[in-house]
């Protein structure tokens, strides 16, 4: 399916949690896989786990990784680096995108908003679904700027909801 | 004992590898092949039930390919792959004879799905293949008797 006719789909989209449980590692190999088929730059990528299961609605959270590593190589330089992270903070899971790549915008406040972009291409919607994504497991995201780039964290909490 | 052979016809190294290692997970056996020419080679080398083809390949297109395999090795299904996920190429794929079509970025629960369906559409075709082999050599062994007959 052509990119922005998904980014428009998924954006009128209610997003209705489905919560299960299922494998850290397969869940990492479709980042992976989905990585590798947009890795024309030489990026080095790397995931790792501190959990064998992740709990949340797998195809929402997967939406929500794939955009978030959209934008962190859009980010980086050819040769530069993405690091994904899955863990627990206590009742929390913590889903973390790392990237050596440009700092945040001054106006990064507003990154999350539906239709803003610093970019040349795009609608601005990536961002905006990884918010709506985090919120509707009733979670959070975050932005940490880094010496070199940035990290974002998609934190939210094991509610399964039948 | 393996599950099944696999093979990935695929030029992206490290969609291969990865596609490769959660195959293996699986409990099959899988060889990849970067472009048709090795694909070639390999299929001459050993039996595979289940095969999974790229649709854009450095050294041709996987759709002719296709083609290649329908008549040198009929009972091997293929799954094509793609990036270039639409109505117009998973139609043509399906015509010219893939057992079925997956877009990329792959869902690692619908390909699972996909390629157990096809060792089973493969073990079929062997039993069926099988059964004709012997029931020919019935009616054959039947026809010498008759002529001894005679």
């Amino acid at each position: 399916m052509l990119q922005w006719l998904e980014d428009i789909l998924l954006f009128q989209k209610e997003i209705k949690i489905k919560a299960d449980v299922f494998k850290a590692e397969d869940f990492l190999l479709e980042a992976q896989l989905f990585f590798a088929g947009l890795n024309k730059k030489g990026v080095n990528f790397y995931v790792e786990s501190k959990v064998e299961e992740v709990c949340g609605d797998r195809f929402w959270l997967k939406k929500a990784l794939e955009n978030l590593l959209k934008n962190a190589f859009e980010a980086v330089k050819e040769g530069g680096t993405i690091r994904v992270s899955l863990y627990k903070e206590g009742e929390n899971f913590v889903l973390e995108v790392f990237d050596d790549g440009e700092p945040l915008p001054s106006s990064s406040d507003k990154l999350f908003e539906p239709f803003f972009t610093t970019k040349r291409e795009g609608f601005g919607l990536g961002l905006y679904l990884v918010k709506k994504v985090a919120e509707a497991h009733g979670g959070v995201v975050k932005i940490i700027p880094q010496t070199e780039g940035k990290t974002f964290q998609l934190i939210w909490s094991c509610k399964p909801i039948v | 004992m393996k599950k099944g052979n696999i093979l990935i016809v695929e030029d992206d190294k490290a969609q291969r590898e990865l596609l490769a290692e959660a195959l293996r997970k699986r409990g099959f056996y899988v060889e990849g092949a970067e472009n048709l020419a090795e694909a070639k080679e390999l299929l001459e080398k050993r039996d595979f039930n289940v095969l999974l083809l790229d649709y854009k390949l450095p050294d041709g297109d996987g759709l002719e390919f296709l083609a290649y395999l329908k008549k040198n090795y009929p009972n091997i299904p293929t799954i094509m792959l793609t990036a270039y996920a639409s109505v117009e190429n998973a139609v043509s794929a399906m015509k010219a004879g893939a057992f079925h079509y997956l877009a990329k970025p792959l869902n690692l629960e619908e390909l699972n799905l996909i390629v157990d369906k096809a060792l089973k559409e493969n073990k079929l075709i062997r039993e069926i293949s099988l059964l004709r082999e012997r029931g020919s050599n019935f009616y054959l062994t039947r026809s010498l008797k008759s002529l001894k007959t005679l």
